[in-house]
């Protein structure tokens, strides 16, 4: 009989940070399944507050995971955000480590 | 720790299902579905006349044979691609110039990322359905409906795959009252046409062949009544968020 292993959880260190916060992985889970999105749309789906959600958007921004295009649409300023292509991979790979993680620990 | 990272890829699974769920809300696309249906529909009437009743259209078409007949697919094809481009265009400008105030606005992808299983749902619902009518049909009527029963079954396996993973509950009940309906008025509404005499009106089928026609006039109707459903959802929310601020 094998003595239990311990599972190699090293990789938890190494899981992307500018994600790893619920606000941020909401956004991205959000913009993952649109090509872009509004202010409004962004903040009826995740259920932020509006400074919440400008202020991870802008961290998002900051780390290349999103763009962020403001505009006038029917006179009133409209704000659009679109996932980029590092931020899709960042996000896919973000949540394929999590479940590995959850399998590792989990024994499977 | 692991139920965490459990509710964590779920809770962004849902999230991302709800950002492509927001493309069938507003009930718009359910329009043009219906219009497309009516398309499909009226193709349907003159398109199996020629394909079931070809010496029937003796007198306009003396040379057209089966196969040339076919190439009436094609035009088929054209047609709802001009249309669904154009509406395609419709529709962002609606969704954002006018409901955008309501619901905000997101731009889907044109092939969206719908999950997998509603493929496999589909599949599975699809030929197991048209294998059950087929047999259900020649069993009871002579022939296999072969025109009608794919119109019959589809849009239910597509609505209940997307009602299901989306939890579009409005998507359900279509599904349901869609395949029963389609499916009695296709065994009790539709005559057997005398051949010689050809169709009086696309009711009178023949049974191998028969319609896309009355199947595909009942989802017309279903898919027009959801759709005005989801804007009036969408205007109902729209209230709600007024009256509440």
């Amino acid at each position: 009989m094998k003595p239990e292993q311990a599972p190699d959880l090293s990789q938890l260190v190494e899981v992307d940070r500018t994600i790893h916060e619920p606000a941020r992985a909401a956004i991205l889970a959000v913009l993952y399944g649109v090509e872009s999105a509004d202010f409004k749309f962004l903040l009826e789906t995740t259920q932020l507050t509006k400074g919440n959600l400008s202020v991870h958007a802008r961290k998002l921004q900051a780390a290349n995971y999103l763009t962020i295009e403001k505009s006038y649409l029917n006179n009133y300023p409209h704000t659009r955000y679109r996932m980029t292509k590092l931020g899709k991979s960042a996000f896919r790979a973000y949540v394929e480590k999590i479940k590995w993680l959850s399998k590792a620990v989990d024994g499977g | 720790m692991i139920s965490e990272n459990h509710n964590t890829v779920a809770a962004l699974d849902q999230l991302t299902k709800k950002s492509v769920r927001s493309f069938w809300m507003d009930g718009l696309w359910d329009l043009v579905i219906s219009g497309m249906m009516v398309i499909i529909a009226l193709w349907g009437m003159l398109f199996v006349q020629f394909v079931a009743f070809p010496s029937w259209t003796w007198p306009f078409f003396p040379d057209a044979s089966r196969s040339v007949v076919w190439l009436g697919l094609l035009i088929l094809v054209v047609i709802l691609t001009i249309f669904i481009v154009i509406m395609w265009n419709a529709i962002r400008f609606i969704k954002r110039r006018l409901l955008s105030r309501c619901t905000g606005y997101a731009e889907h992808r044109f092939f969206l990322p719908v999950d997998h299983k509603v493929y496999i749902w589909y599949a599975i619902i699809y030929m197991t359905g048209v294998g059950i009518l087929y047999g259900l049909f020649a069993w009871l009527t002579g022939g296999v409906h072969v025109m009608s029963v794919p119109f019959i079954i589809s849009p239910a396996a597509i609505l209940i795959g997307i009602g299901w993973f989306y939890k579009i509950q409005r998507y359900m009940w279509m599904a349901v009252v869609g395949f029963v309906s389609a499916l009695l008025l296709e065994l009790f509404a539709t005559t057997n046409a005398i051949y010689q005499v050809g169709p009086r009106n696309f009711l009178d089928i023949l049974p191998p062949w028969s319609s896309p026609t009355l199947p595909c006039l009942v989802w017309a109707v279903l898919f027009f009544i959801s759709g005005v459903l989801g804007l009036i959802g969408v205007w109902k929310r729209a209230h709600e968020a007024r009256t509440s601020a």
